[in-house]
């Protein structure tokens, strides 16, 4: 299989009036065509840094190094022209809030077609049969009346709808969808996330998705990687890491989230905070929050192993019992 | 209290790992505000600067050998620097010391910025709290109040005021506080609107707080930064606005004077003797300056969207 | 019923809305709670489910009197608050606390730590000294599990948790009988969270404390809740106990909310029967006529969109408000 989307050891550090912090230290991830990589992590994981830096997207104040390749070209070392012919053609992102993300004073088929225009130089009439048929691909009703609308006429659902018909529209090779349903309710997310299905099924995209929502995970990934303080701490398999648990971070978020066909009385919680991000503990950074918690691990900072066939996990210790 | 007594052991090893928080030193928002302040050069320099001159203002003519209203008969008019007689700046047409008279008016200028805009702050603030936070017809009426005096052209109602009270030196506070403070109202007004949807201000609400309570413990010590802020580009428009008037003559009465004053009697003999004109001009122009670079670097300091 | 700790009755709660234009104003009324009914137990937890616009922030804001009810009775332990006088009300208030659901914007920025947490002892505890206050305070504190050292930081100082135990411990320092926690879970990080429920249900047993707990989410309601209500658009739709509900949910609302919830495991998950729900929540402001849901129910015929459906016991504490629902 070919390597559709790559990174190298990225690192993003940034700047503050409080000293560097690094928000991505030394990741390495991959996805295939077709296929579903979960980025899994609590917030402030570096899990949306990393994504928005392959976006070109890094503020101000960041620096990254590594290797982003997409196709075999390295989209850190574009300039931003190349890069700009990339973005919203060959790489695309959904956002979490629509609202945001969306232009408010622009009509929403005005807005797809600037990108259509911009990267496929469509004329008026073609863009226009291309943009009603992938709306009524995402399930839009009334297409034609939806385009004329403004973004704050739509509902939130509607609204993701349209985000991912923009990131369709081009046909990219890599969909981004940082937290796609978190801002929507229960029963529209579940819309959502059967369309994103067959939007893997149909298209071929290779589709990354960020959450922090295991049970969003458990439906729609192959593979899943768990971020902790801005490293991959276990990635591989997603029945491998849901029913193989290697690393005790991925155990500890796996036996608090509440689940609807268990019904326990004390919920098993990870202790402490999050640690602070300029101020990472010494060895593994899980180490203060570990409740296996031995002498090395606040000494020796753990790299990542392989446990099984494409199961890695960054742990001192062999945990394979649940 | 015994209630709580009992369990506070059980919760001990959950508090043991936040602990870790020990070594931190606490710091408020304001504290870590004066820091940024000081981080920020242009800001303290300026700061610096306005205690230096407020210091030489009111301390300096202690020192001088000459008052301001004392004319020497023996220069009867406008003579260059001289450091034997006691004039290190020179004297003005009628003889009389310029220093002595620049500090004397800086006195006056830093007065009037200072009361002119505690009146300002005063109404403006009460005003614009009660109408943001009580909303309904108690806004509505005092902002209808507000944009009708906004109406009244600020030099109408000055002259007016001078014609019917006589001039007087603390009647032209209130009249420049009175007209100060209607910007202020809508400022505070806004911020208060913004902050009585906000979360805290319902679980205040909830903990039983009058609103009374509210209005002085939740929201002003919330609106104080941007109030602080306002409050330092208003004295310069204030020193500004009195010099205005002293140059129409509406302002303070001779032999007192102020920076406006003596730059107005310094322009009329503008050729003859330069000097007159720009020395006071240079001190009014630093002290303005100053206030401006403080409440901007005030302004960066206080921004809460850094936190 | 003398027992009860918290009776609602058909509350109801308008808002009024702005639609008009430059030179005339309109306002359209909207009931975001439409006659709501429901009883409450001495150290019971009722979970409020809903979706956002059902309307379940404004009936926790309603019982604490934050906005005004336009209809219906508020009982507290026998006694009518509706129409309670200004004076009385402290008996009530301090005996109902709220936990908010954003932690860092429900903390006055400028306060320390202890003058948030005291608040409620400013108000209701006027003759305690500073010191016992203070010492209540730390106590507090401890409970919630937070080391008394802290109690001179300010807010930005914590994290979303740490705050959120700010806010609770602020909750419970008057000893109250009933905690109503609006989303108090949803703005934390998933491992944060487990510690904040476990917090709860701690306290609750402890200090015998009835909850109120609103939340959208149906799994941490059924780990949380003795029962559970469930809410759109502002009408209740059903009401059972949590093993009524999960087991046996009668309101096609209810099945649709229970199938959506994604299950944290790959194998269970990906062999589950969807049914989704098509579009969205229609607006609050211009509600379905006759049975609120039809325009989204697979089950709607003739009289939902005719006649609005009235709520029917099906069981001995299980109402559910469907004309499609036999006994």
């Amino acid at each position: 299989m070919s390597r559709l989307f790559e990174i190298k050891n990225l690192s993003v550090i940034f700047d503050t009036a409080d000293g560097t912090i690094r928000a991505v230290n030394n990741i390495s991830l991959n996805v295939n065509q077709g296929e579903c990589l979960a980025i899994v992590g609590e917030s402030g994981s570096g899990k949306s840094q990393t994504f928005l830096t392959a976006m070109g997207l890094l503020a101000d104040n960041g620096r990254s190094s590594g290797i982003i390749n997409l196709n075999g070209s390295n989209l850190l070392e574009m300039k931003r022209k190349e890069l700009n012919k990339l973005r919203g053609n060959r790489i695309a992102m959904i956002f979490q809030d629509p609202m945001t993300a969306l232009t408010p004073h622009m009509k929403v088929g005005e807005q797809i077609r600037e990108v259509l225009v911009h990267h496929q130089g469509a004329g008026k009439k073609d863009s226009y049969k291309i943009i009603k048929k992938m709306f009524e691909r995402v399930n839009i009703p009334e297409p034609d009346k939806r385009m004329q609308m403004y973004p704050h006429e739509l509902s939130g659902g509607l609204r993701q709808r349209v985000m991912i018909a923009m990131a369709l529209i081009c046909k990219p090779d890599v969909i981004i969808a940082d937290e796609p349903t978190t801002a929507l309710d229960v029963t529209v997310q579940a819309q959502i996330m059967d369309l994103l299905k067959e939007v893997k099924t149909e298209i071929g995209a290779a589709i990354i998705l960020i959450t922090h929502d295991l049970g969003v995970v458990a439906g729609i990934a192959d593979r899943v990687a768990v971020m902790y303080a801005g490293s991959v701490v276990e990635s591989g398999d997603v029945f491998e890491i849901f029913y193989n648990t290697k690393h005790p971070y991925t155990l500890g978020l796996l036996s608090c989230s509440l689940s609807l066909d268990k019904k326990i009385d004390f919920l098993e919680a990870i202790k402490g905070q999050p640690p602070n991000p300029n101020k990472l503990p010494n060895g593994c950074a899980f180490n203060p929050r570990c409740n296996k918690v031995k002498a090395i691990c606040k000494e020796k900072e753990p790299k990542l192993k392989f446990r099984q066939q494409s199961h890695l996990s960054a742990c001192h210790f062999e945990f394979g019992v649940k | 209290m015994e209630f709580f007594k009992i369990f506070s052991q059980s919760s001990e090893r959950n508090s043991k790992s936040l602990n870790s928080f020990k070594d931190v030193e606490e710091r408020s928002l304001w504290s870590t505000a004066i820091q940024r302040l000081i981080l920020n050069r242009a800001a303290f320099v300026s700061a610096l600067l306005i205690i230096f001159l407020a210091f030489i203002c009111f301390v300096g003519p202690y020192f001088l050998s000459w008052s301001y209203d004392e004319i020497d008969w023996d220069l009867i008019e406008a003579t260059p620097p001289n450091i034997n007689n006691g004039h290190y700046l020179g004297t003005d047409s009628l003889g009389r010391d310029l220093l002595a008279r620049i500090l004397q008016g800086g006195q006056v200028s830093f007065q009037v910025g200072l009361l002119a805009t505690m009146v300002a702050v005063i109404i403006g603030v009460t005003v614009g709290s009660l109408a943001g936070f009580l909303g309904g017809w108690i806004d509505q009426v005092l902002m209808r109040i507000v944009d009708i005096l906004y109406v009244i052209p600020l030099m109408f109602f000055i002259i007016i005021l001078m014609v019917i009270f006589g001039r007087n030196f603390y009647l032209m506070f209130i009249a420049i506080g009175f007209v100060e403070w209607l910007t202020m109202s809508r400022i505070v007004r806004g911020q208060t609107m913004a902050l009585r949807h906000r979360e805290f201000i319902d679980s205040a609400r909830v903990s039983g707080s009058s609103n009374t309570r509210i209005i002085l413990k939740h929201i002003i010590p919330n609106i104080l930064g941007v109030v602080i802020v306002y409050v330092t580009l208003t004295i310069p428009q204030v020193i500004l606005l009195e010099s205005f008037l002293s140059f129409l003559g509406l302002g303070v009465q001779p032999p007192m004077t102020s920076w406006g004053a003596l730059i107005s009697e310094g322009a009329r003999e503008m050729e003859i003797t330069p000097r007159t004109l720009i020395v006071p001009a240079l001190f009014l122009s630093t002290a303005l300056f100053s206030f401006n670079f403080l409440g901007d670097g005030l302004r960066d300091a206080l921004d809460p969207r850094d936190r | 019923m003398k027992d009860n700790l918290l009776d609602i009755e058909n509350v109801t709660v308008k808002y009024k809305v702005k639609n008009g234009n430059l030179f005339f104003n309109r306002y359209n009324d909207f009931k975001a709670i439409d006659r709501v009914s429901f009883t409450l137990a001495p150290s019971e937890t009722l979970g409020l489910v809903g979706e956002s616009g059902c309307g379940k922030s404004s009936l926790a804001r309603a019982i604490v009197k934050l906005v005004r009810l336009e209809s219906g009775k508020v009982t507290w332990l026998g006694k009518d608050w509706t129409l309670s006088q200004k004076n009385e009300d402290s008996q009530f208030k301090e005996n109902i606390q709220l936990v908010f659901q954003d932690p860092l914007a429900s903390l006055n920025p400028r306060m320390t730590v202890s003058e948030i947490i005291s608040e409620p002892l400013e108000n209701y505890r006027r003759e305690l000294t500073s010191l016992q206050k203070k010492e209540l305070v730390k106590q507090a504190m401890e409970t919630v599990g937070l080391s008394s050292s802290m109690i001179n930081r300010y807010p930005h100082e914590f994290s979303g948790g740490q705050c959120q135990r700010i806010g609770i411990a602020r909750a419970i320092i008057l000893k109250p009988k009933l905690i109503i926690c609006d989303e108090p879970v949803s703005a934390l990080d998933v491992s944060i969270q487990a510690q904040v429920i476990n917090l709860l249900k701690d306290l609750q047993r402890r200090f015998n404390i009835a909850l109120l707990f609103i939340s959208h989410d149906l799994s941490v309601v059924k780990h949380i809740s003795d029962r559970v209500m469930v809410l759109y658009l502002g009408r209740v739709m059903e009401i059972a106990s949590v093993n009524d509900l999960f087991s046996n949910p009668t309101h096609p609302y209810s099945k649709a909310l229970l199938s959506a919830i994604p299950i944290p495991d790959p194998i269970s998950e990906r062999q589950r029967k969807r049914d989704n729900l098509v579009g969205d929540a229609p607006s609050p402001i211009f509600p379905p006529s006759g049975c609120v849901f039809r325009t989204r129910c697979r089950n709607s015929t003739n009289i939902c969109s005719i006649k609005e459906p009235e709520e029917k016991k099906i069981k001995l504490g299980h109402r559910v408000a469907c004309h499609h629902v036999s006994y």
